[in-house]
Formats: C-alpha cells, structure tokens, sequence
C-alpha cells in the first residue's frame, strides 16, 4: 500500500486544509432560510439531489477530464475546462467563490511541495513536471485565460502529490459533503453525531458516483439544480447570510 | 511591492467598526489610500454602515474599497487557521489597484483569543472596552497579550458601569510588558489620532503616501 499517497489524500480531504472551506454551505443556507430544509431527512435528500444533479454530472466530470488533462500536462484542455466549468455554474458566488478557493488551494499545494524536501526527493511525486504544469497554469489564471476553479485546481494538485484519479474524486465529494453538513451544524439544524450519520450514509453513492464518471467526456456535462441555484441567487444578495454560498 | 495589512479584533461591540471609522479620515487626510476588508460573521451591517459613512456620506474612499467577507459564522477560523478567503479578496484588490498604501481587514467579533495569522496582518490592533469590566486587560487571552497595540475603548462610560481607568491601565501595562496600549473613545475621536500614530510608524514606517495625481475623472492615480 503506498501510505505516501494516503497522507497527502487525508491531508487535502481535512478540514484544516486551507482554502476556505468553512465559509460555503454548498447551497444549504439558502433553503434552510427559504425553510425548504429543516430535518435531517431533508438534509440528507438535499445532499442526494446535489450528488446526482450537479456534482455527478457536472464538477466530478470536470475533475476527473481535469485530472487526466493534468496527467497529460494538456494546457490547453485544462484550460477549456476550466472555463467550462466556470460556464456552467449560473450563480455568481458559486462561481467566483469556486475560483477563489481554487487558486487558494492550488497556492497551498505548490507551496508546500515546493518547500519540502522529501517530497522533493521522492520518486512517487510526479514533481517537477506536474509542478511546472501547475505554474504554467498559475500563469493562466494570472493572465485571466483561466479561472482556477476547484475542481481543476484540486485534479492538479492531486496530480503534483501522485494521488489516483479515484481517490481525487472521492476527496472533493467527501469535501462537499463535510462543508454541508457541517454548515448544518453551525446553523443549529442538526447535532454533531448526526452529521457523521449523514455523511456514513452517503458513502455508497459517493463511490458508486466516483466509479461512474471515471470515464466521462465533456459532451456529458449537465447539471439541473435549478430551485437550488434561484435561492442562491437571492441567498448572495441577503443580508443576513453566515456563508458565502 | 507588498501592501502593509493592518488587522483589527475584538469582542462583538466592542468599537472595531467605530475604530475604523475614526481612523480612514485621519490616514486618507494624510493622503494614505486604503481598502477595508470586513469579516462578517452573520449580517452585512458593519460593511453597509462603513460604505455610507465613509464612501456615500463622507466621500473620502471609493465604495468599491469596502469589502464585506461572509465567514461562515466562524470569525477566528477566517482571520487565523484559514485566511484563504481574505487572501484572495486581497489578491484580486492589490491586482486592481497596485498603488494602495494599506489594507484594513476587520474581523468578525469574537473572544479574547482572537490573532490574526501572520500570512494575513503586518500590524495587530485589539480592542476591548471598558462596558466589558476592568477585568478585560487581567484576564489576558492572545490577543490581549500578542497584538502589536492593545486599544481599551468607551472610556467615558466607565463611571457608570463601575470600571475603573486606573486599574485597566495599570493591568495593561503589566500584561503587556512594555508593548503599548492606548485609552480611546471611539464616539468623539479621543485618543484615535495616537492609534493612527502607531499605525503610521509601526507598518507603514513614516512611508510618505505613494504620489498621486488627479485623473480626468477627478479621482487620483498614482504618478
């Protein structure tokens, strides 16, 4: 078993890892407030929506094509979907808020690699040339021909640390779901016992979603949220908010 | 160039807001621009309130240089163990306007053990007030201790909830072994032209503000 991989994978699918997590509900808040969400049951319907209508279809199709395009050091097909990606979602805080933790994220993992010397010195990262892709990237952004969204940043950083394809997708699902449920928390609607409920409860659609779009195109992508996506828009003009979406 | 990044934080209520409010026409006045960056922990109203005293009423900074920053109703996780969010907002502002001479980034009110992470502020200011008791300064916590000037605001009600100057000043001092602390009140200014001093000397370095001349729509841009 390569433990080198599992350690970069617990590190970037923790919470502590920093890229501003904390601040996004993934959608929660806006129908908790429009109180179209007040149970458990419902957060756990809600989570199953967003898996099966926007994160399966959409963000982990663009993660895993970004994963393989990074792979490939394919700048310009991580380039397309990235702006793909920042296309689809209609909701401009999903959109700039994706873009930011992206970047953030990306930042973190150049750096840390950058400064440590046993990653340096380990055969099992694929440093220096998924390293360079990535900056190459950085440039991208900084050049505004890329956004830097999460799905695409998390494929390269996974790609610079050696961690799977599968296990990729598996992070930004667990991700997502530890965001919501704990935003549910924070806002009072479940307790911190039930949190780990839902999100053991989602397990098995977690891996049968990763499994599924491992060999997805971009001709595949949809998503169709769109209660979700009105409330969110009304969600980021509110002035009453804890989160950012 | 690196812009310097002023932190501010404190207890809910307890002048943040206020502070700020003082200090922009005294650093704009001596032609210092900055930008706010707001963390708040639940509603927009410090940001909303910042942008029509300083920008719509007051007119001495643009609206688009006050930021509101929503943290998930956790302040000290955006401001110290997670400053991503206020890292971009900085980024994307600094990439914008290039020749700002500081940032202000207020965080959301929270408790004693309040810092700012060191990739996030240059200069730390906390503040407490005197309503929360003459305890304040002894009862210590990080940001007592750590910031780089302890503010002890609301001085004038003191009498009348039973605080007593003297021993805030004397814990202080202590407290902060030698690192300075200042009496204000926020409500009519007193004492924030020394907070300005501070900030002034202690990140900015007597810097002189970045020559700027008027552009042909009347606001200014650096030579």
């Amino acid at each position: 078993m390569n433990t080198r991989y599992e350690f970069s994978l617990m590190q970037l699918a923790d919470s502590f890892f920093p890229y501003g997590n904390f601040a996004l509900s993934g959608g929660l808040e806006a129908l908790v407030k429009s109180e179209r969400i007040k149970s458990i049951k419902d957060i756990h319907r809600f989570l199953k929506n967003q898996l099966h209508f926007q994160l399966e279809p959409c963000d982990c199709i663009i993660l895993s094509l970004g994963y393989d395009a990074a792979q490939k050091l394919d700048l310009a097909e991580i380039t397309n979907l990235d702006n793909l990606f920042f296309s689809t979602k209609l909701v401009e805080t999903v959109r700039t808020s994706s873009a930011r933790s992206g970047l953030q994220f990306l930042d973190c993992v150049i750096t840390m690699v950058t400064e440590s010397k046993e990653l340096a010195n380990s055969k099992l990262y694929q440093r220096s040339k998924v390293l360079k892709f990535a900056n190459m990237f950085r440039n991208k952004i900084k050049n505004k021909d890329a956004r830097g969204t999460f799905p695409v940043c998390l494929s390269i950083s996974a790609n610079i640390l050696g961690i799977p394809k599968l296990s990729t997708i598996r992070i930004f699902l667990y991700t997502y779901i530890t965001s919501a449920v704990g935003a549910a928390v924070r806002m009072g609607i479940i307790q911190h016992v039930s949190a780990q409920s839902i999100t053991s409860s989602l397990r098995e659609e977690c891996e049968s979603i990763s499994k599924g779009v491992m060999r997805k195109a971009t001709d595949d992508v949809w998503q169709s949220v769109p209660l979700v996506e009105i409330l969110q828009m009304n969600h980021e003009k509110d002035d009453l908010r804890m989160f950012i979406t | 160039m690196v812009i310097p990044r002023i932190g501010i934080g404190g207890p809910v209520g307890s002048g943040k807001t206020r502070l700020i409010e003082r200090l922009m026409p005294i650093l704009i006045g001596r032609r210092y621009k900055g930008c706010i960056i707001s963390n708040d922990v639940i509603s927009k109203e410090d940001s909303e309130r910042m942008r029509k005293i300083l920008a719509v009423e007051g007119k001495i900074i643009e609206e688009d240089m006050i930021i509101g920053v929503a943290t998930g109703g956790c302040p000290h996780t955006a401001i110290r163990e997670d400053p991503s969010i206020n890292l971009a907002v900085i980024d994307e502002v600094t990439e914008r306007h290039p020749h700002l001479d500081f940032f202000i980034i207020e965080s959301g009110g929270d408790n004693t053990m309040t810092t700012f992470s060191p990739a996030l502020a240059d200069y730390f200011i906390y503040i407490v007030d005197v309503a929360g008791g003459d305890k304040y300064p002894r009862k210590m916590g990080l940001g007592i201790q750590n910031c780089d000037l302890l503010v002890i605001n609301k001085i004038d009600l003191a009498p009348y909830v039973g605080a007593n100057l003297s021993t805030m000043k004397r814990d202080a001092a202590r407290i902060r072994n030698g690192r300075p602390f200042e009496l204000v009140n926020c409500k009519t200014g007193l004492g924030v032209d020394r907070v300005a001093e501070y900030i002034i000397n202690g990140v900015l370095f007597d810097r002189k503000p970045r020559e700027r001349k008027p552009n042909k729509s009347g606001n200014t841009k650096p030579h």
